[in-house]
């Protein structure tokens, strides 16, 4: 008896790894292998002709912590996050309660909102262009109307950020939009109506039921917002190129600048690893707390 | 139900027309449609205080929509709702002072079921003590003690129901809507909960407005049936009058399991035409005779000749298939029969047992016969005639949240 549970437990866990083996192999080729080899890159100094490379522990580390514009990327990049997460998430809902509401021309409505998002980012990028170029742009021309003067809002430190997380938002937003539809329309009417009947209003039951409801739909576009708000750049290749002075630079248009505009590659591989610890820590986070407070139907 | 216990109902049915109470809730000429489709066509309705009113019908016949127009869930195209005389027509749902339970139950999956229970009393911020003291009693009544910290997930389709039920008590409104309540349960669950919840009911001298397509569920429930088709009233009343007095085709045949035997008026043999030929009822007529009402002999003599189909015998009773020129026929008697031979037989039955209906219009013709009941001979007013006050079964009223 004990001999043939052994064999089927033995036959059981020889299955699981023969299942899990393609997506090994995959994941320590492109992922396992290329992590270790850029925290293994990020120990050394830069090569250059007279001086090759040598291995310098931490420095490289060191250098970026004593580095101010590292700070400014780094505050820059929590700004961008933290504006543009929320901001597109409410958007988002608010958009989708409004598109899967009984409303004339719906369809228009929701492909109007989901226009956005399949426009490439260089595209939306160059489109945003029109808006914000001064004294020409479309921005500039109705601030004019009222009598106030040209604006360069991507060339001055002040409002540059602000504009590139403006096009963000108007990107993702109507991208998270169609979960949430999506969501919306899994919701039985009956919850609704019995919310109703039992006296709560709209906002209660928005409140109560609707958002509690939605709660698994929000952690996944949490976690996609997050990862976006480190890997959404494309658009400042076009915008700003992370100018006037750093004050619209992000982390990863920062490592890419640092890796193929400076050639520092050993400085890129420590300022990547950096970021993969923190998105590291934020995903365990998000889901250990997120996980316990949403009921999964 | 004897009318020894109900003193009050008794002076009630004797009061003069003028001085009884008005109805709980009245629908005056009420249409609801969707473009094309009708939900209902000018129906008049008016509910009595305590009452357990069904209403009956096929699916899509407009039952769902009529309560959803009480509850306030749909607004009527024309005609107005009142409760307790109050126009509430333009009230939002809330404001009626109804609870209502959903086929599909519409529990809010995310909140325990003591949540559940309590989330309108809460919504509406009533005190804590009263809250709890109304779930207590709630939770005792619908048998859900100990459940209370689950999900809905974690509970039976049964325990569901139960939770649907104690949200609508806990309300403490004096009207309850229920749609198709018991159709999510198998049908031994179904016999069950259908007692408990008029028990319940009665407990609570609530008003109940109940839709089911089932006809065995609304004849063992309701106090009043009101059977529509086609999105308007086709009759309405107590089950004994749908029963012995069909005012239709249509009710003679919803009504009744197995149906009423429909026999065309050219096949029925002449000792059969008890005083219809005498009278002339202009046009083509139907005779309906329930299957308890059809008594199958062997032998040729003046009945309808009939020939023996098949015979099931089921304990209580026994039914009887057979072929005649009319039609297929099914006769019900109780008991084992005797063994009938294959060959010719005849059906007959009573002049008092007999329905006629217009076959063109589907419409009764005759004044319903007396008919003899389990209760005794009861002589049932014309069909056409409105009978509202006096057919209708009162129910004791005392009691309440
Ligand atoms: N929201 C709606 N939109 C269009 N037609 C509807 C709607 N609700 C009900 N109807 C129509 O009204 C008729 C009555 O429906 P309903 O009252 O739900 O019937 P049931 O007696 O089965 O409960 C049906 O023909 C149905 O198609
Ligand atoms: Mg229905």
């Amino acid at each position: 008896m004990d001999s043939i549970e052994a064999f089927q437990r033995r036959r059981m866990a020889l299955y699981g790894w023969m299942l899990a083996t393609p997506a090994l192999i995959l994941l320590t080729l492109f992922a396992f292998t290329p992590t270790v080899t850029t925290l293994w890159q990020s120990l050394f100094s830069r090569g250059t002709a007279r001086r090759p490379q040598q291995f310098i522990g931490l420095d490289n580390y060191a250098a970026l912590i004593n580095d101010p514009v590292f700070w400014q990327v780094a505050t820059n990049n929590l700004i961008y996050a933290a504006a543009t997460i929320p901001v597109s998430i409410a958007l988002a809902l608010i958009m989708a309660l409004w598109a899967n509401a009984r409303i004339p021309a719906r369809g228009v409505v929701r492909a109007a909102y989901f226009t956005p998002t399949m426009l490439p980012m260089i595209a939306a990028a160059n489109l945003w262009l029109f808006f914000y170029t001064p004294g020409l742009g479309v921005i500039d021309r109705i601030a004019a109307l009222f009598g106030i003067g040209a604006t360069n809002w991507l060339g001055q430190p002040d409002t540059a950020l602000a504009a590139v997380i403006i096009v963000t938002i108007w990107k993702e937003a109507g991208f998270f939009m169609i979960f949430y539809l999506a969501a919306l329309q899994t919701i039985p009417p009956d919850l609704r109506e019995a919310a109703i009947m039992e006296g709560a209003g709209r906002w209660t039951y928005a409140r109560r039921i609707l958002l509690p409801l939605l709660m698994p739909t929000t952690l996944f576009i949490l976690v996609n917002a997050l990862i976006n708000s480190v890997k959404l750049i494309d658009h400042l290749f076009i915008l700003t190129k992370g100018g006037p002075n750093n004050a619209s630079k992000l982390l990863l248009y920062w490592i890419w600048e640092t890796a193929f505009a400076y050639f520092d590659r050993p400085m890129a591989a420590a300022l990547t690893v950096m970021v993969l610890i923190v998105l590291g820590i934020v995903a365990v986070i998000q889901f250990r707390a997120l996980e316990r407070r949403i009921h999964y139907r | 139900m004897s009318n020894a216990a109900l003193p009050g109902l008794e002076r009630l049915l004797n009061m003069p027309e003028a001085m009884r109470p008005t109805p709980l809730i009245r629908l005056d000429s009420v249409s609801k449609r969707w473009g094309e489709s009708v939900g209902v066509d000018a129906v008049d309705l008016e509910i009595h205080e305590g009452a357990f009113v069904v209403l009956l019908g096929p699916s899509g016949c407009g039952k769902s929509t009529t309560l959803r127009l009480i509850a306030g869930l749909e607004t009527p195209d024309r005609g107005r709702v009142f409760i307790r005389d109050a126009d509430v027509t333009a009230r939002a749902p809330a404001g009626r002072g109804l609870s209502m339970v959903f086929q599909s139950y519409a529990l809010f999956p995310h909140l325990t079921v003591r949540d559940n229970i309590t989330f309108g009393v809460r919504v509406r911020g009533l005190p804590k003590a009263t809250i709890a003291e109304r779930l207590g009693r709630a939770v005792a009544m619908t048998g859900l003690e100990g459940l209370e910290a689950r999900k809905p997930s974690e509970l039976s389709g049964g325990q569901r129901q139960r939770v649907a039920l104690a949200r609508a008590i806990v309300a403490g409104h004096p009207i309850c809507l229920m749609d198709e309540p018991l159709s999510n349960l198998d049908a031994k669950l179904r016999h069950s909960v259908r007692q408990e919840i008029r028990a319940l009911q009665r407990n609570l001298g609530m008003t109940v407005v109940y839709v089911t397509h089932d006809q065995t569920e609304a004849m063992g429930m309701a106090d009043r049936i009101v059977l529509m088709d086609r999105g308007r009233i086709a009759q309405a009343g107590t089950p004994e009058d749908l029963y012995l007095a069909p005012a239709s085709m249509f009710v003679a045949g919803f009504i009744g399991s197995p149906p009423m035997n429909m026999i065309g008026a050219v096949h029925v043999p002449p000792a059969l035409r008890f005083g219809i030929l005498e009278r002339d009822f202009g046009g083509d007529w139907v005779i309906g005779v329930r299957p308890e009402n059809l008594e199958i002999t062997a032998g040729g003599d003046d009945g309808l000749p009939v020939r023996i189909r098949d015979v099931e015998y089921l304990g209580a009773e026994t039914l009887v298939y057979a072929e005649s020129a009319a039609g297929p026929l099914i006769a019900r008697s109780p008991g084992p029969l005797p063994p009938l031979s294959g060959g010719g037989a005849s059906a007959r039955w009573a002049g008092t047992a007999q329905h006629v209906f217009d076959s063109t219009t589907g419409r009764r013709l005759e004044p319903a016969p007396a008919i003899r009941s389990s209760r005794g001979t009861v002589p049932i007013p014309p069909a056409d005639q409105p009978r509202d006050a006096a057919g209708h079964r009162w129910c004791n009223a005392h009691g309440g949240l």
